[in-house]
Order: C-alpha cells, then sequence, then structure tokens
C-alpha cells in the first residue's frame, strides 16, 4: 500500500472501541452473564424476557447499546486480526484482515437489525 | 498496532517473557469481548422475537458452563480495562492544566473512578429496572 492508508480510520474506530469495552464491558458482562443467572433478583427480573424489554425500552439505550457494542465488535476484531498474524497462523494478513473486519461487519448489522431497526 | 513481527522468535514467543505474556493475554482478551458482543447481540436480537425462542437462548446462556466462561470473560475483560487504562498516558498527547503537564498517575486513576462511576450508573439502573 503506497501513500495514505486506510489503517488511520480503523485505528481511530478501534480506540473508541477500546475506551467503550474498558469502561463497560465488565458490568455488562457481570450482569447479563454472572448476577443473573446466578439467581441475584433484581438482576434476574431484569434479564428475563420481560425485563430486558423494559431495559431496551428507551430508544436513545438501544441506539447507544447498538454503537458501543459495535464499536466494540472492531475494536475486538482489529485486535484479533493482529494477534492471529503475530501467532504465525499461516493465512495472508489481508485475508485474515478482511474476515475479521467482514466478521464485525456481522455482528454490527446482527445489532442493528436486532436494536435500531425494529 | 503494526508492530514489527519477529519471525526468529516463533509463535510461542508469548512464553518467553513476563512483558510479553502481559501483551498476549491483552490481546487474547479481545478474542474474549469478541465473544461476549457476539452473545450479547443474540440476546437482544432474541428479545425481539418470543418469550420460548428466548427462554431457549437464556437456558443456553446460563448453562453453569457458559457462567464459568462468563466469569472468564470478566477477569480478560478487567484486564482489557487495567491495559488500556495504563497505555493511556503515552498513547495521550501530553495534557496540561494551567501550563502544568498532568502526571500519568492522575490520568490512570481518573479514568479508573470514570469506569467505577459508569459501572455503578448502569449497575444500578438495571438493579432498578428489575426492582420495579
Amino acid at each position: 500500500m503506497t501513500g495514505r492508508s486506510s489503517e488511520a480510520i480503523f485505528w481511530s474506530l478501534f480506540a473508541a472501541g477500546g475506551v467503550l469495552a474498558a469502561l463497560l464491558m465488565p458490568i455488562t458482562i457481570l450482569s447479563i452473564g454472572i448476577l443473573g443467572p446466578l439467581q441475584w433478583q433484581w438482576f434476574a427480573n431484569a434479564t428475563s424476557f420481560t425485563g430486558i424489554q423494559d431495559l431496551l425500552d428507551f430508544p436513545l439505550v438501544r441506539v447507544i447499546t447498538a454503537i458501543a457494542l459495535t464499536l466494540i465488535s472492531i475494536h475486538a476484531v482489529h485486535r484479533i486480526r493482529h494477534l492471529i498474524v503475530d501467532m504465525h497462523v499461516p493465512l495472508p494478513p489481508s485475508l485474515v484482515a478482511f474476515i475479521a473486519y467482514a466478521a464485525a461487519f456481522g455482528v454490527a448489522g446482527l445489532i442493528a437489525v436486532s436494536l435500531v431497526l425494529i | 498496532m503494526n508492530r514489527p513481527l519477529d519471525r526468529r522468535l516463533g509463535w510461542t514467543w508469548w512464553a518467553r517473557k513476563g512483558s510479553y505474556m502481559r501483551v498476549f493475554l491483552r490481546e487474547l482478551s479481545a478474542v474474549f469481548l469478541f465473544v461476549e458482543v457476539v452473545l450479547i447481540a443474540i440476546l437482544f436480537h432474541k428479545a425481539g422475537q418470543d418469550a420460548t425462542t428466548y427462554v431457549e437462548y437464556t437456558n443456553f446462556l446460563w448453562h453453569p458452563l457458559m457462567v464459568a466462561l462468563h466469569f472468564l470473560a470478566l477477569a480478560f475483560a478487567l484486564w482489557h480495562t487495567v491495559t488500556f487504562f495504563l497505555l493511556a498516558p503515552s498513547a495521550l498527547p501530553p495534557i496540561r492544566v494551567v501550563g502544568r503537564r498532568v502526571p500519568s498517575f492522575i490520568i490512570v486513576s481518573q479514568q479508573f473512578m470514570g469506569m467505577v462511576f459508569v459501572s455503578l450508573v448502569i449497575g444500578s439502573w438495571i438493579a432498578w429496572v428489575g426492582a420495579t
């Protein structure tokens, strides 16, 4: 690649996703993945079918959640892409990058369909 | 992010030094973050369908083995938070207040305070929705 690279665009999305992941992922995993199933009353209620409807009742919450999850997935695939190359997986780096960003695009699509376009 | 790749180290480079291992675990945290984002995206997708589909999915998501995965993912997510915040003073341009450079320990501790605050707000909000 000569001259300007698209790396800068991906890097700024990567940095934004990194901040959001650092701020939001621990409490999200704790609430949805741990406290809910361990039957902490309020968290179990909030993650039940009706509870999750109440959580997502506000359009602003859905939009912010969708943007945050999308940026976090871009952050994650950017790192995974470099990790795969650093682990000497015998695939062309450009192919790895393509698959990684395609995966993030797929996740972003699922999130958009689930949270914003309903 | 394009680190020069030293092929002589082989793929087990991460086992050579503690500092390599810490970087490796930081990069590996992205795998767990991605898995959790995908699982949560599917959860929201199921939430838009009927209750039976949702419960079928949560039976899988909250299987004891999956909860063990969530604990592991939580540890990696916290590791991501710690490493990301510790890097910020060197990644950001120098921040100056009244002409004096803000020491890096203040930048780092402010970020952790911010993270704790955001977590308390989100956790309380979820608990409040569950309680009402």
